[in-house]
């Protein structure tokens, strides 16, 4: 090894032995770049709190759990003399409630406060010698990871924009409550037009009593209903396969209906499958397709009768659907009868969606979608791009994820056989994430109007990404479904705030010319929301995970200061932003950039809070010849750091 | 002419008696009359009409049938319900004739609000 090799290892070793040891320092501090206003204005919306934890300093005594927690007593007791001393207005007491080990316990105070006053208490607390530590008892709330088995590898189509751009933006609005119960459209009944259902084990458990809307097609004729018989209460999918090329297409069963209603209301959180969007709703079979289609008449009559309204020669609905989904369509003007019905349905208080169809049509979309006072919905990609296939024109209300959606389905190509899954590709698809969010929102405030649930839809959806077709024509709707948007502009209506994540502070980045330099960005969030992270000023040649929070910067050149500024947010509110500094330099300081906490002094020496760690002395000694060392090496020219 | 007469009065009779009637009973098809024997024609394709009346009507009765099937110069029969007002009929008609004239003749009933071909969606 070259005496130059050995002493840029050894700076290297350095580095990192001080970022450690700064990062561990500045790990304990508030974010440095939050405004006072924004950080009062949260707090204060903060629950009320009344609890601290407390680290005592080691006074050499070896005790029983007994003797740790009557120590604990008595030493939290002792607490309240010097924050009386302090000067601190002692309205509260502090009482001992548990301890976490030996020497750290849990102190409660005897009434709640505000996020800022409790830790304005902290502070003072800590300023006892006999104290290590003192911080909030911070409540943690978990994210809401569902565990069935293709949520993570499948169904990025519900994901946050962060991780897929076109994604739903669903886990962040599963996470939120209404009346005591998690957003999951639970008790809103979600009527689904289509060719019936399967009992899929992903599905079965939130079916209810549908009807099968298919009539003779003529005199003693069933060929679209394939079951033998006309109306009748059996909304099962007995399957819509063709042979009769005079009829239409000649093709196997679809389980359309299947599918559709996986996407809305699969079970979730079951330990199997898939997820859908509203996975607690009552999801209403309602049997209008069969071979070949279905007709303008049965679904007109199946709208009105999902809805609540009463259709001659079929019974009365136990359970009416405040939302109403079909995935079909035709060309052509929007018919009477079609419109008829959704003014019918719509004036009885239900949500209709509609898929806008795949005919690649750029300026008409199919009826009924081109009725008034439905929600049509048209399909984008992945990356936020409307689908090739899609229809857009003048009607088109939003856009959904249509391409490759992970569903509940069927084996069987004519007759039903064993449940599975797969992906599918279409407007069909994307109408019913829409009417999973309507779900969502007719659950938060049950009673709402349709046209309220489509102003919240449509004012938070997002743009389309830039660049695409949709991001320059107005006949595709207001933008991209975002469930966590609409969720959260409907619960702000009510008066629920939503907490802005908080970004945790991060040390001065330093990194040798030419080294390697990665840290990752973290934050908290008071509801428990997933965070992604925005980053502005990156380096050329450094990535940065909005997911993850990683900044990267395999080949950090050239030397110079940087400043990459990153900003939290949990996908509807953005929190304050924090600039981290990066240095590229040969000359890495030894010191911490800002100091730890004081302590007290410590009298027994070694690695006390607040004091130089050992391992920095001996990396300073390192970089002092390593610095030597490099400086007869002409110094590296910067140039202006770029986004 | 006289005939004629008759028949558009009966006709009118028919429908008004339909239409003060209470109640829809259960979609009771009537098989669909042999008015097309001995017309030389192609296979006849039952096509479905869409018919919605000026007021509730009771849909499958035989004077409202036979009046509708009078107007449509073709075989009709009820097949099921939309709403009170809407009922869905099949029309018999040759299979290279097209329905416009017909959906017309129905249209031009005076209990009659709309008649509108019941297409299939997918």
């Amino acid at each position: 090894m070259s005496d130059t090799r050995f002493m840029a290892a050894v700076a290297c070793v350095s580095v990192l032995a001080s970022a450690s040891s700064h990062a561990l320092a500045q790990n304990t501090t508030e974010p440095r770049v939050q405004p006072r206003a924004v950080m009062q204005q949260l707090w204060e919306s903060q629950p009320r709190m009344n609890r601290l934890i407390v680290k005592f300093r080691d006074d050499g005594s070896s005790k029983t759990t007994a003797q740790s927690a009557a120590s604990g007593q008595e030493r939290v007791q002792a607490l309240n003399r010097s924050v009386a001393m302090a000067g601190r207005a002692t309205t509260s007491m502090l009482t001992y409630l548990k301890s976490v080990s030996q020497h750290t316990h849990v102190a409660q105070t005897s009434a709640t406060m505000s996020h800022a006053e409790l830790r304005a208490l902290a502070q003072t607390v800590a300023l006892d010698p006999r104290v290590e530590y003192a911080e909030v008892d911070e409540r943690v709330f978990a994210h809401f990871v569902p565990n069935d088995t293709s949520y993570t590898s499948q169904q990025g189509n519900l994901k946050s924009p962060f991780v897929e751009a076109g994604g739903a933006n669903l886990p962040n609005a599963w996470g939120r409550m209404a009346a005591g119960v998690p957003v999951s459209g639970a008790g809103v009944t979600v009527a689904v037009l289509d060719t019936g259902y399967r009992p899929h084990a992903d599905l079965a458990a939130n079916i209810v009593g549908g009807y099968d809307f298919i009539s003779q097609d003529g005199f003693n004729d069933f060929t679209t209903a394939n079951d033998g018989n006309a109306r009748d209460a059996d909304a099962l999918d007995p399957g819509d396969w063709n042979t009769q090329a005079s009829l239409c297409d000649v093709e196997n069963s679809s389980w359309h209906g299947t599918k559709v209603a996986g996407i809305i209301g699969a079970v979730g959180n079951n330990g199997t499958g898939i997820i859908g969007v509203a996975y607690r709703a009552r999801i209403l079979p309602v049997r209008v397709l069969g071979v070949c289609g279905g007709y303008t008449s049965d679904t007109a009559a199946a709208l009105q009768w999902a809805a609540g309204i009463s259709v001659p020669g079929v019974p009365a609905n136990p359970n009416p659907a405040k939302v109403i989904n079909m995935s079909f369509g035709r060309s052509g003007t929007c018919s009477l009868t079609y419109q008829n019905a959704i003014t019918a349905a719509r004036t009885a208080g239900s949500v209709i969606v509609v898929s806008t169809g795949n005919e690649y049509s750029k300026t008409t979309i199919t009826q009924p979608a081109n009725c008034a006072g439905v929600i049509a919905v048209a399909a984008h990609t992945s990356t936020g791009a409307a689908s090739d296939y899609t229809n857009v024109g003048p009607g088109t209300t939003i856009s959904a994820p249509g391409n490759s959606i992970y569903t509940t389905k069927n084996t069987g190509t004519t007759v039903p056989d064993a449940d599975s899954y797969g992906a599918h590709t279409g407007t069909s698809f994307s109408a019913p994430h829409v009417a999973g969010v309507a779900a969502l929102l007719m659950q938060i405030k049950p009673g709402i109007s349709p046209a309220e649930v489509q102003a919240h839809l449509v004012n938070s959806a997002r743009p389309y990404a830039s660049g695409t077709y949709c991001a320059s024509h107005s006949d595709c709707g207001a933008g991209m479904l975002d469930a966590f948007k609409a969720v959260h502009t409907l619960l702000q209506s009510q008066g629920i705030a939503n907490a802005a994540p908080l970004m945790n502070a991060l040390p001065t980045q330093y990194v040798l010319p030419g080294g390697t330099l990665q840290f990752t960005a973290s934050a908290r969030d008071a509801e428990g929301d997933e965070v992604a992270f925005l980053g502005s000023g990156l380096p050329a040649g450094a990535t940065f995970n909005a997911v993850t929070g990683v900044f990267t910067w395999s080949k950090a050149q050239p030397a110079g200061d940087y400043t990459f500024v990153i900003q939290p947010t949990d996908g509807a509110t953005l929190g304050a932003s924090i600039s981290v500094k990066i240095s590229v330099t040969t000359a890495i300081p030894v010191e911490p950039v800002v100091p730890v906490t004081p302590a007290a002094p410590v009298a027994s020496g070694g690695g006390g809070g607040g004091s130089l760690h050992w391992i920095d002395v001996v990396a300073g000694l390192f970089l002092l010849l390593a610095t030597a060392r490099l400086r007869q090496t002409p110094e590296p020219k910067r140039v202006d750091q770029q986004d | 002419m006289k005939r004629k007469l008759l028949l558009v009065g009966v006709s009118a009779l028919n429908l008004w008696a339909c239409a003060q009637s209470p109640g829809y009973p259960n979609p009771d098809p009537l098989p669909p009359p042999s008015l097309l024997q001995g017309r030389a024609m192609t296979q006849p394709v039952t096509v479905r009409v869409i018919v919605q009346f000026r007021q509730a009507a009771v849909p499958n009765d035989d004077a409202l049938v036979k009046t509708l099937q009078a107007q449509a110069q073709a075989p009709v029969h009820y097949l099921t319900a939309v709403s009170a007002d809407t009922h869905v009929y099949g029309v018999q008609l040759p299979a290279d004739q097209a329905p416009t004239a017909t959906l017309q003749r129905l249209g031009a009933l005076p209990s009659v609000a709309r008649a509108e071909l019941d297409d299939k969606a997918r």
